[in-house]
């Protein structure tokens, strides 16, 4: 009941590690993922159980007292004490209020013949520690335990740490290096008792326990709250259990540990991968960027130059079926340089170079696709730089073949031959006829307009001879401006055709990058802004 | 508080029993202990007269029963526990612990000079049993034979083992060094002297005895057999640990420490050798001064502080030690934080030269405390050269200072040296602490009855052990109450760590006074002190053993050094491989992609088409006319020859990005340090598109030059025909990268026009001119990554070598 007001803080927070944890394979330290997973059961399988009770572990060096301090605090001989040192090889646990804790201690792995419980109901006075977990813990700094990791891992779970410490061994390295330091910001749920007050003198103590918060400061414990306890003469003990049933009673520990652990982690997490500027990375490839690969990948075909090459080489071939052919005749009588070169066949080779198909170029495909990643993986974490460029790609290799291909398709016929070209050709060659007629009836007419039979009388008719030679003339003068007419027509019809053919490209171009280039890099886009939109989270 | 409980095994499934302050039931069984515990249980019960007192002592501490322990503390008149309460009694002194508790080890040193004697007899054979059983079950048949060759017999078994031993011990193989040395190695045997026999406290040692003990070593390495070990246990400690069976490297290492100590100890070095010595460590150190750890790989930091430690070990104590092998012996006290090192030095010093207090770590200077005759030789000496001298200790004294101080209570030739902790926060501590030590001649080792079984306690050790250093053991602030079971526990485990042999001394836990403790306490280390000091031949044996011990680790150390120094040489091969690799694969991708024919495509393919189909081509040859120059398209050919161009320049971008890519994929993968020095390195360069456009541009330039100059060589053409150079510079780069082998339209143009000979000239200067400019592109963007490398330091492999080199010199000089 007064975890369901905190509960909900926690839960957005671990859904957005579970997000991290999801996508970070690859992308985050193994170790850290490994943590990050770890720690995400942890909450998941603490939250689960019992909220009733409150798991708190007594750790420390050997010798410090912790099995001492266990049976004075639960007032019963249940740990074995001792001088030989390492004494507690495996951990033992004593349950104030039993109902619902079996399955928390399952959790815990604590071995059934090391579970004690108190009917607290039968306790004077004890009814505030109702739903502790005490723990007894081996210690953490003996050989043993260099290949033992039991402490390390009840350290790890307990809702609750209480450090106890002693005057010979408080400022020892395997305690602060290894755990005090690592667990700053557990401010909260975890107590320093300095055990063995006993031995020492009223202001010694004094001294000591200002140096061990003083310590404790410098390594980023904000508030340490150091009790100064003594198992043998019973000093402190009493403020230590209140400190112990403060934190039992308000059933929080449990949230507030799992909150300081998740807190760590973030920290890691973000020193890992800083946020800085990730989030304003784009999450999809806008317009410009799209627009700026397709330019880039158009060139890499050659697309205008395509269109440039068909435009030149309809304007020439044209001129073979559409122009005035005296010109052409007149070239045929022109000393060709291929015979000169013994070339002969070299002509009709050459003019077969222009059928060719439309291909792509590997190199420029891939600079094309290089720069799209480059762009868009700016202020990128480098791995995340990585892998937007993998995903980018990803199909590379398969991306010229393709293209080629589907350009292929719609590729001008640079040969082809359309039917008003043989139309204009065969008008030119009537005018061609009708010249040749002309300057026919014009010699007649004038050579020898008696000799005429009388059925062609009229060509002799030099009345009619004048319109004749106008006529002839003005076939001439057709024939040339039809010529150039139709010329304007080709090249006009030619520009059109390639305008049409480029737009067509430029679609086709557009259309396989998205399948092949965009969407790919889009997918990792969106992993990267919903990973650190999750980073995000996790922090507020 | 006994009544109500009572053990119930039955009830084991039941887990939680409700327990309360009247009715306690306890639930759980035996097995609760560690195994060393089980194992000595039956052999406390075996049928001997004190067994159940013996038991009583071992449950009080061991038995899963809280409920015996707490009686045994609140009733001290309990049966089970008189072993326990009858200690702190006046009669039980601490040396008489040590007598009962070393066993089979025969570690009765204390006991001889040991106060008033007042053994209780009857514990002893349950005890020597005990641990004779811990070490190996076979003795735990016949601990009345053990004990009694223990007391009196010593040197007969030991006669027996000589004999026995001599020949399983030569024909062992390669142990031939310790048979050699095995009757001059009387370093180890000789520490055993005074305590084999209570009868002879002298030194001095009956002349079988010592041969015995020298010739144990060996016997108990080679042989397993139980009749020689068994006698050899009884006469040399040192036997019992290999006749363990278990730990015969052990044994093994403990002989050939004996066998090296001895080497010199025979006589004086001579002078020479000396010399040579010096000047082999003199080499030996300006080589490791030389090494440099550029790269941070893994084990950098560590082979930097390894070499750090090796270079103050040579400074401060090898060659001091090498130089004058008089001097004063430097004892070096170290330990835990909290253990009491500086109460012990105030202690013996009888002046309170060192701070103590409760605050944890105490001490951050070390302390020297020594003979005022002596005291010149440590203020001025080279011993611990680099640290800064003081008078007394100082608030501002920093890290890198040593405070000296005389006193008249020190025996002469032995220093005592007072250490920062080894264990503390303060990390500092740890490492002017292990400087001491390694300048030290004799390490004394001070631990805690709470901290026996700490890491870093036993860390030290094994350090002490790896270096063959001679130790002292004190283990102090034992309560008196709980000392015989801690100081059991504790011997049992040094001898499970081969150590069971050290001397070793007890301090119960007592008032301290003004920062001293009772003088009481420390009799038997002042003693030992004295004695050191008196006899000089073994002080300086020991300084010798340790010092030998010092230079058979640079055996090991040193190596260790030079080969992480060729780790490094070798992964900064790798790394520059790696990149010459990506860089040769670029070289080479492109060199295909010129030959396969996929440079046409794209835009170059239109482009050709174009320059082919609208007639450029053919007009770019025409019949020589005078006085009419060839009709160009000129932007035509223009937008042809930046095709090409941008095609080559593609290519080449492409290339270097791949490479760029591989090397840093390739570093990223080799290792932390090769993924570090790769951040930003895998694109290539700004200046790459630029810089190769410019080298194309320029080839091409080139080839039209080519072309203008060694292409007019047909004559019976160039009669008739004239051709555009730079077109034809064109149609010749085509057929250049169409690959079509000779054949196809533009290759069949240039022939005809130049002449097969010619083409191939200009085709090979070409193509040879184009690869140069492109590796020299290629050798550019490596240089980055070279120069990545370098920052990072370069390794020098030579010194790796001479530090071969000066190992082996200084095993010569040996």
């Amino acid at each position: 009941m007064t975890t369901a007001t905190t509960r909900p803080g926690l839960a957005p927070r671990l859904a957005a590690l579970t997000k991290v944890v999801e996508l970070g394979p690859g992308r985050l330290d193994k170790k850290l993922l490994n943590d990050a997973s770890t720690l995400l059961m942890q909450a998941g399988d603490r939250l689960k159980l019992s909220s009733e009770h409150t798991v708190v572990a007594l750790a420390g060096g050997t010798g410090s007292g912790k099995s001492s301090l266990f049976n004075a605090i639960s007032g019963l001989e249940l740990s074995p004490t001792g001088v030989r040192r390492p004494t507690t090889a495996r951990t033992h646990a004593c349950v104030w209020g039993l109902e619902g804790a079996g399955p928390l201690l399952d959790w815990l792995q604590i071995q059934w013949r090391h579970r004690f419980s108190r009917a607290s109901a039968l306790d004077k006075g004890d009814s505030q520690l109702h739903g502790l977990i005490l723990l007894d813990l081996p210690d953490h700094d003996s050989i043993r335990a260099l290949t033992d990791t039991e402490a390390d891992r009840l350290i790890g779970l307990a809702d609750l740490v209480v450090w106890v410490l002693d005057p010979q061994k408080y400022a020892d390295a395997s305690t602060h290096r290894r755990y005090v330091t690592e667990l700053a910001g557990h401010d909260a749920v975890t107590v320093f008792a300095l055990n063995q007050a006993d031995r020492l003198t009223a202001e010694e103590l004094a001294e000591l326990v200002i140096d061990l918060n003083d310590l404790l400061r410098r390594e980023g414990v904000e508030h340490p709250s150091v009790v100064p306890t003594s198992a043998v003469t019973g000093r402190g003990i009493e403020s230590l259990k209140s400190v112990v049933a403060t934190a039992v009673s308000r059933r929080r520990a449990a949230i507030q540990k799992l909150e300081a652990d998740l807190h760590r982690l973030e920290q890691r997490l973000i020193q890992a991968m800083p946020l800085g500027e990730s989030l304003s990375a784009p999450s999809s490839v806008d317009e410009a960027r799209r627009m700026g690969l397709t330019d880039a990948l158009c060139d890499a075909v050659g697309v205008p130059a395509v269109g440039e090459a068909m435009e030149n080489i309809y304007a020439e071939r044209s001129s073979q079926w559409v122009g005035w052919p005296y010109p052409r005749w007149f070239a045929k009588f022109r000393p060709d340089p291929l015979k000169t070169l013994r070339l002969q066949g070299v002509g009709e080779e050459i003019r077969g170079i222009a059928t060719a198909s439309v291909s792509a170029q590997s190199a420029e495909v891939s600079n094309a696709v290089q720069a799209l990643a480059d762009g868009l993986s700016v202020g990128m974490n480098p791995v995340w730089r990585t892998a937007v460029h993998r995903a980018a790609r990803s199909r590379s290799s398969q991306l010229p073949k393709a293209l080629s291909e589907d350009l292929t398709e719609v590729a001008p016929q640079l040969d082809r031959v359309p039917g008003w070209w043989r139309v204009l050709k065969v008008w030119q060659y009537l005018l061609v006829a009708a010249f040749a007629a002309g300057v026919a009836w014009l010699l007649v007419g004038l050579l020898m307009p008696d000799q005429l039979p009388p059925a062609l009388e009229l060509l002799g008719d030099s009345t009619t001879l004048p319109w004749v030679g106008l006529m002839t003339a003005s076939v001439l003068g057709l024939g040339a401006l039809s010529g150039i007419a139709s010329r304007n027509f080709v090249e006009l019809g030619a520009s059109r055709e390639r305008e049409r053919l480029e737009r067509e490209m430029r679609r086709r171009v557009a259309a396989v990058s998205t399948t092949m280039v965009v969407e790919p890099v889009e997918r990792e886009l969106t992993r990267h802004h919903t990973f650190h939109t999750a980073l995000r989270d996790l922090s507020t | 508080m006994d009544d109500g409980r009572q053990e119930s095994p039955g009830e084991q499934t039941l887990s939680f029993p409700p327990v309360t302050d009247e009715g306690l039931t306890e639930v759980r069984d035996n097995d609760a202990l560690d195994g060393g515990d089980k194992k000595v249980a039956p052999a406390a019960a075996s049928p001997e007269a004190e067994g159940p007192a013996e038991k009583g002592g071992e449950e009080a501490v061991a038995d899963d029963e809280p409920v015996n322990f707490f009686a045994a503390r609140k009733k001290p008149t309990g049966p089970a526990d008189r072993a326990v309460a009858g200690m702190p009694g006046g009669g039980a002194s601490r040396g008489e612990e040590e007598a009962e508790f070393s066993g089979p080890s025969l570690f009765v040193k204390p006991a001889s000079r040991g106060g008033p004697e007042t053994p209780p007899k009857q514990d002893e054979p349950s005890a020597a049993e005990e641990t004779a059983s811990a070490e190996g079950p076979r003795f735990g048949d016949e601990p009345d034979e053990s004990v009694p060759a223990a007391a009196d017999e010593a040197p007969a078994p030991a006669e027996i083992a000589a004999d026995e031993a001599s020949v399983p011990a030569s024909a062992s193989d390669g142990e031939k060094l310790v048979v050699k040395e095995a009757p001059d190695a009387d370093a180890k045997p000789e520490e055993t002297r005074p305590g084999a026999t209570q009868e002879e406290p002298e030194p001095a040692e009956p002349e079988p005895a010592e041969a015995g003990a020298a010739e144990a070593v060996p016997t108990a390495v080679t042989s397993d057999g139980a009749e020689p070990a068994a006698a050899a246990s009884g006469g040399v400690k040192a036997a019992a640990i290999g006749s363990d069976g278990a730990e015969p490297a052990d044994g093994a290492k403990a002989a050939t420490t004996g066998s090296n100590g001895a080497k010199p100890g025979g006589e004086e070095l001579p002078p020479e050798t000396v010399e040579t010595l010096m000047a082999a460590l003199d080499t030996l150190r300006e080589s490791v001064a030389d090494l440099r750890f550029g790269l941070e790989l893994p084990g950098a930091e560590e082979a930097r502080s390894a070499q750090a430690d090796l270079l103050t070990q040579l400074q401060d104590y090898v060659l001091p030690r090498v130089k004058t092998n008089t001097a004063p012996a430097l004892i070096v006290v170290a330990g835990s934080t909290g253990s009491g090192k500086s109460t012990l030095v105030n202690t013996l010093a009888e002046k309170n030269i060192s701070r103590t207090g409760v605050r944890r770590p105490t001490t951050g200077t070390p302390v020297l405390a020594c003979h005022p005759d002596d005291r010149k030789w440590f203020m001025e000496g080279d011993l611990l050269g680099g640290l800064e001298r003081l008078d007394k200790p100082s608030q501002e004294a920093g890290l890198r200072s040593l405070v000296v101080v005389a006193t008249e209570k020190l025996p002469q030739g032995v220093a005592l040296l007072d250490t920062p902790d080894i264990d503390s926060v303060v990390e500092e501590h740890h490492e002017i602490a292990h400087r001491m030590l390694d300048a030290a001649d004799l390490w004394i080792f001070v631990t805690t009855a709470a901290r026996y079984a700490d890491a870093p306690a036993w860390n030290l050790l094994r350090l002490a052990k790896e270096r063959g250093a001679r130790l002292a053991i004190v283990l102090s602030r034992v309560q008196p109450r709980s000392g015989e079971v801690v100081l059991k526990h504790f011997v049992r485990m040094l001898t499970e760590y081969g150590l069971g042999e050290i001397d070793r001394f007890v301090i119960n836990e007592a008032k301290v006074q003004d920062g001293r403790l009772p003088d009481s306490e420390v009799t038997d280390l002042r003693l030992w002190l004295a004695e050191l000091s008196v006899d000089e031949e073994r002080r300086a044996q020991a300084v010798r053993e340790t010092l030998n011990g010092v230079l058979d680790s640079f055996r090991t150390r040193v190596p260790a050094l030079a080969k992480h120094l060729e780790g490094q040489v070798a992964f900064r091969t790798e790394l520059r491989s790696d990149v010459e690799a990506a860089f040769l694969s670029a070289l080479s991708e492109i060199d295909k992609a010129s030959k396969n024919g996929s440079l046409l495509h794209g835009e170059v393919l239109a482009r050709w088409q174009d320059f082919a189909g609208s007639g450029d081509l053919m007009r770019s040859l025409q019949l020589r006319k005078r006085g009419r120059a060839a009709k160009q398209a000129p932007e035509r050919v223009l937008a042809f020859r930046s095709a090409i161009r941008t095609g080559l320049e593609s290519l080449i971008v492409a290339a270097a990005n791949r490479a760029a890519e591989e090397v840093a994929a390739r570093w990223r993968h080799r290792s932390e340090l090769g993924a570090k020095l790769a951040e930003g390195l895998d694109r290539p360069s700004d200046d790459l598109v630029r810089h190769t456009s410019r080298a194309i541009a320029t080839w091409q330039e080139h080839l039209s030059e080519l072309v203008r100059t060694e292409g007019v060589a047909k004559r019976s053409v160039s009669k008739l025909v004239s051709f555009d150079p730079d077109s034809l510079a064109l149609i010749f780069t085509v057929a250049m990268f169409s690959g079509t082998n000779g054949e196809g339209v533009p290759h069949r143009l240039v022939t005809a026009l130049l002449g097969a000979e010619s083409l191939r000239g200009i085709g090979a200067k070409a193509l040879s001119d184009l690869r140069a400019r492109i590796g020299m592109l290629f050798d550019e963007e490596s240089m980055r990554y070279v120069q990545a490398l370098d920052s990072a330091g370069i390794p020098d492999e030579s010194v790796a070598t001479r530090l071969y080199q000066a190992t082996y010199n200084l095993e010569v000089a040996r």
